[in-house]
């Protein structure tokens, strides 16, 4: 890198190092299953047309025609696996989307008219966001979440990945630290510059020349916490760094960028997000997957990723005031029911001890809940800490 | 205060076809039944001829009384019609307060001018100025002072010389039932009234009899057992409430029914001389009667039988394990549609064969501080029910729209309110919109006159043509009628006495249309309720219709943008083909046309023919194996067995161990419904097209259900 602040000592990285040599080491066990070929443009094509061609017959002998979706929602269909997270089964259970009928009718029409459009991008090499789709016709669509999930539906169906439907998500993600790399249309980006942050590019397949000499990635949940890393100079003092935030639930830009880091440089990863059960669910995108997005899981998972705060028992031991917290709400507690349910927390015994002691507190705490120890106490002591020492799970 | 019965000065809703409530016009020409008018079979051709109206008081025999000498014929200075009503109703009210021959003063037409003069009248000025309207505030004046008197409702006033005999008839069932219900409601208020009433009308035409029309009503029934004073003074009752009746009532001896204890609970005869054309319209109005209580009363089977010139129809109501509604206080409904439609009225397509009521909320109505008559303790409830026919449940997809609406008036203990081709004295039900908000389905109504006594169906109360305004609406939308059924009763924590039971239902009919005029809004509010509740599922249809509509045009121009667009020659050449299309526009005009036909053909009639069920074994246990549940039932698809005992034996074994001859007609009757039932051993049930649909339904209505859940969007959080 051309500009390398000064950070800590190179000591203060020894356990970071341990872990990242344990992580490759335990890549060479290889994954069950390596990510998904890349779909020509032809190939999308064509699947369109075969769909196309399948409705035409169907009413050529008076059937109403309907199209076959795989059930993404269904846990049925998701099977978890330790080095790819949630992915869906091979033949799974599939439902018809009918013509023929009032609950359906409408969403087949929808499905066609984004094939429709689907098919003219990739004719003519152009992209659009799952926006601009919306805004072609607001008032067929409705709304922008029967865009997205009719996207997600013909990326499944089509078994071809978004990019490859010339169909760009709208990045919110920002991104910071010891990186740099190109964009598609060349453009240099340098992460590095004191406190201004990049955001994450649109095109993450595009991208090129990646170059960092980070010890590790760090996720953060929220934009705030995001940017008080950065007032605090994290980035520096612990440099050399990359610090990530999803705004919320990360979309898929940003899950892309963090799959590429993991996959181009194989960093430790590590999550910072509230001590609740919504931060948990984050956390469990970034490293496992959902299960909507499951079909795209070998895009899109990192389960190298690492707890590192805010860990429910750091309530306890940092003795965080008890007017910081807040309540479970019952809708808290439902989620966090549903999450102690899911596949892959019996391979993470620690998250699921976490997750009792929550319950059992029946108390959840923000990042920002450390300030009332200090303002700084979050970049100063708290992170550096875990990291020196290896305060994940 | 108003008579029971009494016609009301304005004709809500209906206008029967009934030639005995038009003024009396020359006989000769004059057409028996209406053109095309149904007949039935079996009866004689002479009891179709119609009576001249005067020609009725020729044959009195009430008890006590000579045959009065009817001003029927006379009294130049009203239409007969209204006259013979009006002396009838005077007859009636002084037959029970006094002697005979007051009874003949009593129906002088000064007389009863007098008493029309100074009698209250529930909205009888709106029509002022119409003959008809004099007669019938008149009637209505006559009885209210004769209530006023005594204090004691009166059933029997107002008789119009229609149906004069039917009338009493039918007072005599109504109070047995009264009596019935009482005695049940002892044991469970909330179960059904279960046995059998018989009733037989046969022709006695000998040479004994003076009067060659002589017919001899007799009616049997067996229910809740009882002691001998209290049937005794049950017949004693029923008797002095036929005073003012013309016939006789007679019962047989004790010794003959305390000789078997075998024996019918009650028995009596009623003989009257009437005229064959009045006979017909009596049995009709009293088949109607039947009918229309036997809906709410589904365990109890009445039995109609009449032979005139040695011919036997016999009519049975109230068949075995029909399917049934349990709507309240032992009231349940029948569910079969034919009770309410005339068969085959929606073609040979595939119905469901029930209704589906929606009971709606009991109001309690509020009882006007100006009707001090009804003296009454307790609360006066109005519990509607809502219900369409024909079903379209197998056909969810099928567009509808309400062609008909009929209102079902019961009172207490699940009694007709009023009679069977009686002008109705509810006058709200006049207004269109007083029970329904029409325009909230942009509909309007008017009211219905072509209802016949004829009909095998139950005759409504009120009638409306509907029509609707909704442009939106498919063309070939089926027509539906809008069955609505009123039960109005009374409730107090003490159980009523017999005569305060039977007092209630001819003060409720008297006040009744007063307390629904104070009680509009709660009346409206609660009907609506239950109104939009059951046609939910048309609202429906027509929204899912609207969207499937919707969505083809976009789905046909998505298809023919990839198509045209398309550079693929290979791909456009075997779509082109598979239409059968010579060029991209023809392949556009036909896709549109076959996606709009197959979709559409598709939607309305859904090619799922499920498997018929395996499990059809008979149902062993009793009729409320067929109770079903209210409102969004999907039809059950169980079907009634046949029932091993032949109906009414046991009536007949019971009346020939008393020694009483056998009823009249009633082994006849017996006989050949063991004959049908022989010849057809299986009820419909299990193998019908019916009941196989109804099966469909409930399957189709499951898996539109798991395809509604999983239709939504993924559950998973995430992107």
């Amino acid at each position: 890198m051309a500009f390398a602040p000064m950070g800590p000592e190179a000591s203060f990285f020894r356990v970071l190092d341990q872990h990242r040599v344990s992580l490759i080491e335990s890549l060479k066990e290889g994954r069950g299953e390596g990510p998904r070929k890349e779909a020509s443009s032809s190939e999308v094509l064509t699947s369109i047309e075969n769909i196309i061609q399948e409705i035409i017959t169907s009413l050529a002998r008076n059937e109403a025609p309907f199209l076959t979706l795989d059930n993404r929602s269904n846990w049925e269909n998701i099977k978890f696996e330790d080095s790819v997270g949630l992915q869906m089964i091979h033949h799974c259970t599939t439902k018809k989307i009918k013509s023929d009928s009032a609950q359906s009718a409408q969403r087949f029409a929808l499905i066609l008219k984004i094939l429709s459009m689907i098919y003219k991008l990739v004719q003519s090499n152009t992209y659009a966001t799952k926006r601009d789709i919306y805004y072609t016709d607001i008032q067929l669509f409705g709304n922008q979440s029967v865009v997205d999930n009719i996207i997600n539906d013909i990326s499944c169906m089509l078994k071809v990945p978004r990019r490859n439907l010339h169909i760009l998500s709208t990045s919110k993600g920002l991104i910071a630290g010891n990186l740099s790399y190109i964009e598609e249309d060349g453009t240099k980006v340098n992460c590095t510059c004191g406190s201004t942050v990049v955001a994450v590019p649109s095109n993450i397949q595009g991208i090129r020349n990646l170059a960092t000499d980070a010890k590790f990635l760090l996720i953060v949940e929220k934009d705030a916490t995001f940017q008080r890393l950065l007032d605090d100079n994290f980035c520096n003092k612990l440099s050399p760094c990359i610090i990530i935030t999803g705004k919320g639930v990360p979309d898929l830009n940003t899950r892309l960028l963090v799959k590429k880091l993991w996959d181009t440089f194989h960093l430790p990863i590590f999550t910072l997000v509230d001590a609740d059960p919504h931060g948990i669910e984050i956390m469990c995108i970034y490293k496992y997957g959902s299960m909507s997005m499951s079909f795209e899981a070998h895009n899109l998972t990192v389960p190298t990723i690492r707890w590192l705060g805010l860990l429910p028992s750091d309530i306890e031991r940092l003795n965080i005031p008890r007017g910081t917290l807040i309540p479970l709400t019952k809708r808290d507690q439902m989620k966090l029911d549903s999450i102690l349910k899911r596949p892959y927390i019996t391979s993470q015994p620690f998250w699921k001890k976490e997750m009792e002691i929550m319950a059992e507190l029946k108390m959840k705490a923000e990042i920002q809940a450390l300030t009332f120890i200090s303002s700084d106490y979050l970049s100063r002591v708290y992170l550096p800490n875990k990291l020196q020492f290896g305060g994940w799970i | 205060m108003g008579c029971a019965g009494s016609p009301g000065p304005l004709v809500p809703g209906r206008r029967l076809r009934q030639p005995q409530s038009q003024p009396a016009r020359p006989a000769p020409g004059h057409p028996a039944q209406p053109a095309g008018a149904p007949r039935r079979q079996g009866w004689p051709g002479a009891i179709r001829q119609r009576g001249a109206r005067g020609e009725r008081g020729c044959g009195w025999s009430c008890e006590g009384g000579p045959p009065p000498s009817g001003p029927a014929s006379s009294g130049p200075a009203y239409p007969a019609s209204a006259f013979a009503s009006a002396s009838a109703s005077a007859s009636a009210s002084a037959s029970v307060w006094s002697s005979g021959g007051r009874r003949e003063k009593a129906r002088r037409p000064r007389r009863e001018r007098a008493e029309g003069a100074g009698a209250p009248s529930l909205g009888a000025g709106r029509r002022k100025g119409t003959r008809r309207s004099r007669a019938l505030v008149r009637r209505r004046g006559c009885a209210g002072a004769g209530a006023r008197r005594e204090r004691r409702p009166r059933a029997e006033a107002s008789a119009g010389s229609w149906a004069m005999e039917a009338r009493a008839v039918c007072e005599i069932l109504k109070y047995i039932i009264i009596h019935w219900k009482r005695e049940a409601a002892e044991v469970s208020r909330e179960a059904f009234l279960e046995g059998e009433l018989f009733i037989s009308i046969e022709e006695k035409s000998s040479k004994h009899q003076a009067n060659p029309f002589h017919y001899v009503t007799a009616i049997a029934f067996t229910g809740s057992p009882a002691d001998d004073f209290v049937t005794k003074q049950l017949l004693k009752e029923i008797q002095s409430l036929l005073s003012g009746f013309s016939g006789k009532l007679t019962w047989p001896s004790e010794e003959a029914r305390c000789s078997q204890d075998l024996l019918a609970s009650f028995q009596m005869k009623f003989e009257v001389d009437e005229k064959p054309a009045n006979l017909m319209t009596d049995c009709l109005v009293i088949k109607q009667f039947l009918h229309k209580t036997s809906i709410v009363h589904p365990k109890v089977r009445f039995r109609l039988c009449v032979k005139v010139n040695g011919v036997l129809s016999e009519d049975t109501f109230g068949k075995e394990k029909e399917p049934v509604a349990k709507l309240l206080n032992g009231i349940g409904l029948l569910t079969n549609q034919h009770h309410y439609r005339r068969q085959g009225f929606s073609g040979a397509r595939q119905v469901c064969s029930r209704i589906h009521p929606v009971l709606g909320h009991p109001v309690a109505l509020v009882i006007p501080d100006e009707e001090p008559a009804m003296g009454v303790l307790g609360e006066l409830t109005l519990t509607p029910a809502a219900a369409l026919c024909p079903c379209h449940k197998l056909h969810p997809n099928q567009t509808s729209r309400i062609s008909t609406a009929s209102v079902f008036l019961y009172g207490p203990s699940g009694l007709p309110l009023t009679f069977p081709n009686q002008e109705l004295q509810l006058t709200v039900f006049s207004d269109n919109s007083y029970l329904f908000d029409w325009k909230k389905y942009h509909l309007c109504a008017a009211p219905n006159s072509n209802v016949s006594l004829e009909e095998d169906v139950v005759l409504p109360d009120v009638s409306y043509c509907v029509e609707s305004h909704d442009k939106s609406q498919p063309q070939d939308s089926e027509e539906q009628a809008l069955l609505l059924f009123l039960m109005v009763d009374f409730h107090s924590g003490f159980p009523a006495q017999l005569s305060e039971a039977w007092g209630r239902q001819s003060l409720l009919l008297t006040h009744l249309n007063r307390i629904l005029l104070e009680n509009h809004s709660l009346v409206q509010d609660a009907v609506q309720g239950a109104v939009d509740q059951a046609s939910r599922q048309p609202h429906r249809a027509l929204e899912a219709r609207q969207k499937v509509q919707a969505s083809i045009p976009v789905a046909v121009s998505s298809i023919l943008s990839v198509v045209a667009g398309s550079t693929n020659s290979g791909f456009r050449a075997l779509c082109l083909q598979t239409l059968q299309a010579a060029d991209t526009q023809e392949f556009g005009k036909k896709l549109h046309k076959t996606f709009q036909q197959t979709v559409c053909r598709r939607f309305l009639y859904p090619k799922k023919l499920l498997p018929e069920p395996s499990h059809t074994e008979e149902r062993e246990d009793g009729e409320e194996s067929l109770e079903e549940p209210l409102a969004e039932s999907c039809c059950p698809g169980g079907a009634p067995s046949p029932k091993k005992c032949c109906p009414g034996e046991g009536l007949v074994r019971k009346a020939q161990a008393a020694g009483w001859p056998p009823l009249p007609g009633f082994r006849e009757a017996t006989q050949s419904s063991m004959a049908t039932r022989a010849a057809c051993p299986q009820a419909k049930g299990n193998g019908s097209p019916e009941t196989l649909g109804e099966d469909t339904l409930w399957l189709q209505e499951v898996s539109n259900l798991s395809e509604w859940l999983s239709a939504g969007p993924g559950s998973g959080s995430g992107p």
